[in-house]
């Protein structure tokens, strides 16, 4: 600091006259202050609040998770096949030359070839039972790697010769078609099992034989206790199962305000022009059988927010603005009005009890999941306030006390709603699956009072992110 | 204490305090913005950007010392922000002050103060900045090259312009009005 007493006259002078000046500002400028203070304060609310934005990069990682290793398993299986492919040749001879048994020698090599997971492929082909399929035989030689994980089977390199003469006695078929013949035959490289395959009137026939009582004992055990294949895919099991569900979902609320007498389309303008939607939500538990058909009954609770910004007017001022000359001498006065305005959060929530009807679909690594069906609510509660239908503007219905004694605004009960939702699940594992279903929320009833006449209906719009556990 | 109630209601966001507070020191604060400023336009504009400063930095205020003090210090803090985006003359004199033709302020007292702001309005922004820092504000030259990022040589020789550009003005008016 300077040392003020000590300056230059001029600076004194200037000191004294202008230190304590005020010279009363403009109303507008209080306006901006206002404005850029309320776009502030708005602008977090493009996204609702940090938790909401939070979801929303966990909903983005997911789906770009779930894209990501989708891509990957396909690059996986396309390299399978182009190898396998490579050790071959023939099937694209097959395809170019002679189409009309390509296809079908095709399907039958794909049959075993194309399938990388051994537990699919014993599943299907179960040791010592013989399976039938309309296929063409070709007398080609031909070798065909598999590539399992189990022990016994492991880097065996299998060929199918024909014809070969085998001794029939060491077989040890069940199969009462199987009629062998010793025409098609694939043998492992050490002999330890074989293929026996035949040709009937342009059927084909094979069975898988294997040798060591070992292996067999192990296929029977394994086909004695089924276990769950592919992750979660717990349809293929012919089971009724128990799942319960835990989710969340934010959600936009679409509102819709409307009255048949004419006299009130003005108050229902105002309304709709100071209640905004700002933030919704929903969250709840669901248990759901889904039975071996793929269909599902769910029920549960659910509870279900929406909050409305309300803008109303708190006040007027009036300011009186006196306008003087040098001299201090009036030239006139000018009074203005100013509104002063203020907000309030009005919340709507909701306790419902949803049931629905469904069908699922398994996709390999999803689930997609269809469902529609009602909500029986069990509770509506309303907090906050709204305009009154009167000129004045500054006068309120509370929505706390339901309104006045005798001016109830909102029912208790918002009665049925219409409930849809397409999922496309994600299995995380045996008994996991990550939920990710738009959903849909229609209240059929106005939440308004009978003896209000003015309707307010919602419909809500939402994204359920949550867990389906299979209990059983 | 009122001015503590206002403050607290401002910190929680609510309106009316926001709006009471604005009424309490907008009218010294736009007279700070005005002597900073070229013109009212400009002044207005610093003074919004400087109680939207005030609104969200509030936090910050510790309730030790005088309130207007802090918001004052925005205020100014804000218009020497604001100068920086304009080039800054570095102009060197070693000129002595100016001899006080006027010996008795008096002659001048009763000028209006918004003449006197118009004055330093037209002085060119280095002068004004170090003008209104020095001879109002109180700072030392030290402050002033700190906060405008200007030697301390600079500082003096744009006061010592200063005041001679509003010596001649002060000069003109006292000619004019008698």
């Amino acid at each position: 600091m300077n040392s003020f007493g000590q300056g230059n006259w001029m600076d004194k002078l200037f000191h004294k006259k202008l230190s304590g000046f005020e010279i009363s500002p403009e109303d507008h400028i209080w306006d901006g202050i206002a404005k850029r203070l309320d776009d502030s304060q708005r602008r977090p609310g493009i996204f609702g609040s940090w938790w909401t934005v939070l979801l929303s990069i966990v909903l983005l990682l997911m789906v770009t998770g779930a894209g990501a290793y989708m891509l990957y398993k396909k690059a996986n299986l396309h390299k399978i096949d182009k190898s396998q492919n490579k050790d071959l040749p023939y099937l694209d001879d097959e395809n170019n030359n002679n189409e009309g048994t390509a296809d079908l020698n095709l399907s039958l090599h794909r049959t075993i070839v194309s399938t990388p997971n051994r537990r699919t492929f014993l599943k299907n082909q179960p040791s010592g039972v013989s399976h039938t399929k309309p296929a063409m035989i070709h007398d080609r030689k031909q070798e065909i790697y598999f590539q399992t994980e189990d022990p016994i089977e492991n880097s065996k390199i299998v060929s199918v010769q024909s014809p070969v003469e085998i001794n029939e006695n060491s077989i040890n078929s069940t199969s009462a078609s199987s009629s062998l013949k010793g025409n098609d035959l694939i043998v492992s490289s050490d002999n330890e099992f074989f293929v026996k395959g035949e040709s009937i009137n342009n059927a084909f026939s094979y069975s898988y034989l294997p040798l060591k009582e070992s292996y067999l004992r192990k296929q029977n055990e394994k086909l004695s206790s089924p276990k769950l294949v592919d992750g979660c895919n717990v349809y293929k099991d012919n089971k009724t199962h128990f799942f319960l569900d835990v989710y969340y979902a934010p959600e936009i609320a679409s509102r819709s305000l409307e009255t048949t007498d004419p006299a009130l389309q003005s108050y229902v303008d105002e309304r709709t022009n100071s209640e905004q939607p700002i933030l919704s939500y929903s969250a709840g538990l669901k248990a759901s059988f889904v039975f071996s058909n793929g269909l599902s009954v769910r029920g549960g609770l659910s509870y279900s927010n929406n909050s409305e910004r309300f803008d109303f007017v708190k006040e007027t001022q009036k300011i009186t603005i006196v306008i003087k000359d040098q001299n201090g001498n009036v030239i006139r006065t000018e009074v203005k009005e100013t509104v002063i305005m203020d907000k309030i959060y009005n919340r709507y929530q909701f306790i419902d009890i949803p049931l629905l009807v469904g069908y699922e679909k398994d996709l390999k690594d999803f689930v997609l999941s269809l469902n529609g069906g009602i909500g029986l609510n069990i509770s509506a509660s309303q907090s906050g306030k709204i305009y009154k239908n009167d000129a004045n503007k500054m006068s309120f219905y509370l929505l706390e006390n339901n309104g006045e004694a005798n001016e109830p605004i909102f029912r208790k009960n918002a009665g049925l709603s219409l409930i849809a939702s397409v999922g496309l699940n994600y299995k995380y594992n045996e008994r996991m699956m990550l939920l990710l279903e738009p959903s849909a929320r229609y209240y059929m009833h106005s939440l308004s009072d009978p003896s209000n006449p003015v309707s307010q209906k919602y419909l809500f719009l939402g994204l359920n992110v949550g867990v389906r556990y299979r209990i059983k | 204490m009122e001015l503590d109630k206002i403050i607290h209601g401002s910190l929680r966001g609510d309106r009316i305090s926001q709006k009471q507070l604005f009424d309490r020191f907008s009218g010294k604060m736009l007279a700070v913005c005005m002597r900073y400023a070229r013109h009212t336009m400009e002044a207005e504009d610093l003074l919004q950007d400087g109680f939207i400063k005030v609104f969200t930095n509030l936090e910050q205020y510790k309730f030790e010392g005088p309130f207007e003090q802090w918001i004052r210090r925005i205020m100014i803090n804000n218009a020497i922000k604001n100068c920086h985006r304009k080039s800054f003359q570095n102009e060197y004199s070693a000129g002595d002050d100016i001899p006080e033709l006027f010996e008795d302020p008096e002659v001048i007292g009763n000028m209006a103060e918004l003449e006197l702001i118009k004055m330093i309005n037209e002085l060119p922004d280095g002068y004004r900045m170090v003008f209104n820092l020095y001879a109002i504000e109180g700072y030392s030259h030290k402050e002033i090259s700190e906060a405008l990022h200007i030697e301390e040589s600079t500082s003096r020789s744009q006061l010592v312009k200063a005041r001679k550009v509003l010596q001649d003005k002060l000069l003109k008016h006292q000619k004019e009005t008698i």
